[in-house]
């Protein structure tokens, strides 16, 4: 058989699930605008514009222009190419456009920018054109403590990028000082962990515990969807810095772990769990879920990994992870607006 | 017919999917890729010229969807599931893991040209990128590959 082949025969059977058919479908179902809504924007918007200089003045009348229109919203946007805020420094250092693509490089530097810095998901563009794009780290200089980004955008239809347009690149916060940490055996006796674990309630946000999320297949989403939460007891291990494992033991005839990463938003610590048998061979969780405990004094979130596994063979497995940390979150409000054209 | 998300979805889902599969190699961000596709389908109502038209724009979103979450910085933070599609035997499991190597824009010219049976010339037209970059993309692409898979093409 050649390639061509071979590769039409392992794509045939690549196709969406009903489920996630039915998923989508719902989800165009429910999209209709709401008429007060617009409404209300409409009216929001026409006060805008009719004074535009006002509307640029306020984040609230750019952020609600831009919801309604964006080209508006941009042409009114002043020019500025460099912000500092909680003594870090954004700056524009060049843009080229070229066809359907804008690039600009952004500089951040200041004390806490460090070589692992992290936008942590808070950066945003906005342009006059329906467009994709993305951000990435693409340099550090350790002398000036400067990060650099390069912003990337194409329009979505893939005409040339429109003259005389200005583009908006903010960002809220970062992280810095991250450790990345991968393989990391992790030192707990199984053998010592085959019985069954105390279960909390943790049915909805009214509860102590509320199940926040997770990872699934389509087969396992059942499980997924009445997963128990292990009762969070001592640390059991603690494989890094900030994160420990609080739980482990069997529910519902699967083998349980549980992760403790703190307050997830704050420094987004993360990891992953998994088994290896003394060969190697690894053993993935057959659901991930994850928890969060709120609290008059705090957060803690965690992450419950359930392996099915019998007691039997767990004694001869190891249990290994791969972690995130970070040690600093700085907080501001940095924007930068430039023209889209080349420097 | 050819503004009705729920046709496109019946007539071009499948083929949506396995565009988007063969650049994230994931079925849990397929399914993001499969939605967002669909849901930018439903807001923008474009309106095609004829069947064709629909399906290169279905192509073409779901190329830049895939790549947009390929470059999400959360992503990257997120483990990675296992849940690619397993291989029965040894020769697909070899073009499978080969492919798992391929820089996602390779996959996509590879895709589009292997299964969805485009010319370069096309696959240039609908990716809105230069022939001879696609050209020189797929060429790349199968010299990975042949290394790989230690065979010609």
């Amino acid at each position: 058989m050649n390639f061509s082949e071979l590769y039409r025969k392992l794509n045939d059977p690549i196709i969406p699930s009903p489920a996630l058919v039915e998923r989508t479908l719902t989800r165009t179902r429910r999209r209709a605008f709401p008429l007060r809504r617009l409404a209300a924007l409409a009216a929001a918007a026409a006060v805008l514009l009719a004074t535009p200089a006002l509307a640029v003045r306020t984040e609230l009348g750019y952020a609600m222009l831009y919801a309604l229109a964006p080209a508006a919203a941009q042409f009114f946007q002043p020019v500025r190419l460099s912000c500092e805020d909680s003594g870090v420094t954004m700056e524009v250092v060049s843009v080229h456009v070229e066809g359907s693509t804008a690039q600009a490089y952004i500089a951040l530097s200041g004390d806490p920018v460090d070589s692992t810095c992290d936008l942590f998901d808070s950066w945003n563009f906005h342009l006059p054109f329906d467009q994709t794009g993305h951000c990435e780290r693409v340099g550090y200089d350790q002398e000036s403590r400067t990060a650099l980004f390069l912003c990337t955008t194409e329009t979505m239809d893939g005409s040339p990028i429109p003259v005389g347009g200005k583009m908006t690149f903010s960002v809220g916060r970062f992280l810095s000082s991250k450790v990345f940490t991968e393989h990391l055996e992790i030192p707990l006796d199984l053998s010592t962990l085959t019985v069954e674990a105390d279960i909390v309630p943790s049915l909805g946000p009214e509860s102590e515990y509320f199940c926040s999320g997770g990872s699934y297949s389509d087969e396992s989403r059942d499980l997924w969807e009445r997963a128990p939460m292990l009762e969070p007891g001592n640390a059991l291990a603690q494989p890094v810095s900030s994160m420990a494992i609080t739980a482990a033991g069997y529910a519902d005839g699967l083998f349980h772990v549980q992760l403790c990463r703190g307050s997830a938003p704050e420094l987004d610590n993360h990891g992953r769990l998994w088994l290896e048998d003394a060969e190697g061979n690894p053993l993935y969780c057959v659901y991930s879920a994850g928890f969060t405990h709120l609290t008059g004094y705090g957060r803690a979130d965690f992450d419950q990994y359930a392996f099915d596994i019998s007691p039997e063979d767990l004694e001869s497995y190891t249990l290994y992870g791969d972690f995130a940390t970070a040690a600093s979150l700085t907080e501001g409000r940095w924007q930068v607006t430039f023209p889209l054209e080349n420097t | 017919m050819l503004n009705n998300t729920e046709d496109a979805v019946q007539r071009w889902g499948p083929m949506v999917y396995r565009m988007a599969y063969a650049m994230v190699h994931s079925r849990h961000d397929a399914d993001d890729v499969f939605q967002e596709v669909f849901l930018r389908l439903h807001r923008a109502a474009p309106q095609f010229r004829n069947e064709e038209h629909r399906k290169a724009w279905l192509l073409r979103v779901t190329v830049n969807c895939a790549k947009t979450l390929l470059h999400s910085p959360w992503r990257r933070r997120t483990a990675p599931l296992e849940d690619l599609y397993t291989c029965q035997d040894p020769e697909e499991s070899a073009v499978c893991e080969a492919l798992d190597h391929l820089d996602p824009k390779y996959r996509a010219v590879v895709h589009l040209h292997y299964y969805e049976g485009y010319s370069t010339e096309e696959i240039a037209e609908l990716l809105h990128r230069q022939p001879s970059t696609v050209r020189a993309q797929l060429t790349r692409a199968r010299r990975k590959l042949a290394e790989l898979l230690k065979e010609e093409l």
